[in-house]
């Protein structure tokens, strides 16, 4: 007897039913919707928010410089507050100890829910590569393994990662070309192959 | 050449995959509610995402990726550690499907054996395919199906399997 045979015999009655399949399709689909929805109000905030800003900026800003006339000592402008505007969960929510949080890491970063991963020589954003395809399937399996290491500080180039998840969740962290990674400034430091 | 992947409503994907994805949520949960809630979870994952696909055998790979990663995750949540006593003291009462033996063999491998075994069976994976799915090498891989042979043969006891 032939054992694949008759595995794939035993395996091919087990599948969805149509009902679930259709449940899947619809909350697929309101997913979609309510992520479209959010990013409409993300950006819309946005607007508000230098709208309001560049309002403010006029208003408080002295009649001599609104009329033109440059000033040495410019009046302090007044800022409205956007805290809470963007509230976000902390990735690592619930996670208490480090051995959690670093769980919490290996989980997401595998997961395959993120939508973008930078990496840069620097921390600024805007000079980072953006990974994508198997580079960043690869990078993301290996640190999803990453196991905790004696290790003290990075050694060797240092490169700055920002890993944002389709959720909105976002992870700084920080990875060595000797395999090492580091969230923040997290006094454990993992490794990976 | 492969064909780059298109963009595709839910409902296709769902028709093309969701039949795939559940069947190694089960192969590794060996749970009807369990593997829904595992299917369900990974095709949200992907609409989420919003990922773009080289072709489909990347699309592919991803869902399986995400599915084992997610099985994971059930196992190790607490809700699940903790319903774990449960379902060992209900299992006596639960009706199995009628399948053959082997079925039943593989059921009783460890969860690491029975998603290598599925991949490999089933899903005709190579080992350096498996080995990349499962973030691990391929002599573990081969390691892995040598010692699910092993344990499946001796469980199958007289009958003459070809592995």
């Amino acid at each position: 007897m032939n054992f694949k045979e008759s595995y794939k015999k035993d395996y091919e009655d087990i599948k969805t039913d149509e009902m679930f399949r259709k449940r899947l399709s619809a909350e697929m689909n309101a997913a979609s919707d309510g992520r479209k929805i959010r990013i409409g109000f993300y950006a819309a905030a946005a607007a508000v928010i230098l709208f309001v800003l560049g309002l403010n900026f006029l208003i408080f800003m002295p009649a001599e410089e609104q009329s033109g006339i440059i000033q040495e000592q410019v009046g302090t402008v007044s800022t409205v507050s956007a805290e809470g505007l963007f509230t976000q969960e902390k990735w690592y929510a619930g996670a208490e100890t480090d051995e959690e949080i670093w769980d919490k890491f290996r989980e997401l970063i595998g997961s395959g829910d993120i939508t973008s991963l930078y990496c840069g020589s620097t921390e600024q954003l805007g000079e980072a590569d953006i990974l994508s395809g198997t580079a960043e399937e690869e990078l993301c399996r290996k640190l999803s393994l990453a196991v905790p290491c004696e290790d003290k500080e990075l050694s060797g180039e240092i490169s700055f990662c920002m890993a944002v998840f389709g959720d909105g969740k976002i992870i700084k962290f920080r990875i060595s070309d000797s395999g090492q990674v580091q969230l923040g400034n997290a006094e454990i430091i993992c490794k990976y192959e | 050449m492969k064909k780059k992947a298109k963009d595709i409503s839910a409902e296709k994907l769902v028709d093309m995959y969701s039949d795939m994805v559940y069947r190694l949520a089960y192969a590794r949960s060996q749970n009807v509610h369990d593997a829904q809630d595992i299917t369900q979870d990974v095709f949200l994952k992907y609409i989420r995402s919003e990922k773009k696909f080289n072709d489909e055998e990347h699309r592919k790979a991803w869902l399986i990726r995400v599915t084992v990663n997610a099985g994971n995750s059930l196992a190790k949540s607490a809700w699940n550690r903790h319903r774990a006593d449960i379902s060992e003291a209900e299992a006596e009462t639960v009706e199995l499907p009628e399948k053959s033996g082997v079925y039943y063999a593989v059921r009783e491998l460890p969860e690491k054996y029975r998603v290598t075994v599925h991949l490999f069976y089933y899903e005709e994976f190579s080992v350096k395919e498996i080995g990349r799915i499962l973030g691990i090498g391929e002599t573990a891989v081969k390691s892995r199906l040598f010692r699910a042979r092993e344990m499946l043969r001796e469980m199958l006891g007289g009958e003459n399997f070809e592995f």
